[in-house]
């Protein structure tokens, strides 16, 4: 059995995440998805991603982080088998999973298409 | 004449009793109604303030999308605003019957109609009045305020 390793988002990566790319500013979603999120998959590992200490994260950073994933080709199956989550506000674990889902309905639609 | 001394005595106890039974009654009711109004004027109060916050939080959203620039600092200090609402929302389940899966879906819909779209430092434009965004916002805000105006009513109408 692997370990499951422990990403809090506040120690590992920062207090503040915000925006989706470099652009927005030092700790977007595409960098905590490249760092944190997408080995995590490649190694075939499973995490438990952390919420407590964060000072909130925006919802373009939550999509960006978790719905991007399905966009870098991973299935909702694999995102939601190789994270689970803790977070003291449940709201944005509703929230990253909505867009985990949306992401999956729309990389379907284009595959149908 | 012993007879109707007892008759008498027996009497003034059952008098007494019942008084007794009506002052403490009386009592009791009087206040449980004095709770009851107390409560649910402490728990009016607590939304109203939820509401008045939940408010400005929406015209500072609104506001972070109608201006020229970028505004990182009134967008964090919005997402901070609407978790510590979050909090705020949640102790009323002392008092309320609150499905918090409710409010979490709530609570993340305010967040989300303020900060998925427009909202990041490269993407971002001025809105113009009516744009769909601030219309979403609005609605996000209402149904916040709805479901918590819904619990109150629900508890003690």
């Amino acid at each position: 059995m692997t370990e499951k390793t422990i990403i809090n988002i506040a120690k590992d990566f920062s207090r503040h995440p915000a925006g989706r790319d470099k652009d927005d500013g030092p700790f977007p979603g595409e960098k905590f998805r490249e760092k944190h999120l997408v080995p995590i998959l490649q190694e075939g590992k499973t995490a438990l991603i952390e919420f407590d200490g964060i000072r909130g994260a925006g919802s373009s950073f939550l999509e960006e982080a978790f719905g991007g994933l399905i966009r870098k080709g991973y299935t909702q199956q694999q995102v939601l088998s190789a994270f689970t989550f803790h977070s003291p506000r449940e709201s944005y674990i509703i929230e990253l999973k909505e867009y985990i889902n949306d992401a999956a309905k729309a990389a379907e639609k284009v595959t149908a298409s | 004449m012993p007879t109707s001394c007892v008759e008498t005595a027996s009497s003034i106890d059952l008098g007494n009793i019942i008084t007794w039974v009506v002052v403490v009654g009386g009592w009791v009711f009087t206040n449980k109604a004095n709770h009851y109004f107390e409560t649910r004027k402490e728990i009016n109060q607590t939304i109203s303030t939820i509401n008045k916050e939940l408010l400005e939080i929406c015209k500072k959203g609104k506001k972070f999308h109608l201006m020229k620039s970028h505004n990182s600092e009134l967008l964090d200090e919005i997402i901070t605003s609407i978790d510590r609402e979050d909090v705020k929302i949640k102790l009323l389940k002392r008092s309320l019957v609150l499905d918090t899966h409710v409010v979490d879906i709530r609570i993340y819909e305010f967040r989300r109609s303020i900060s998925l779209n427009n909202a990041d430092k490269s993407s971002f434009k001025k809105l113009t009045p009516g744009d769909e965004i601030l219309k979403d916002i609005d609605s996000a805000h209402n149904k916040l305020s709805e479901y918590l105006q819904e619990c109150y009513y629900k508890k003690f109408f």
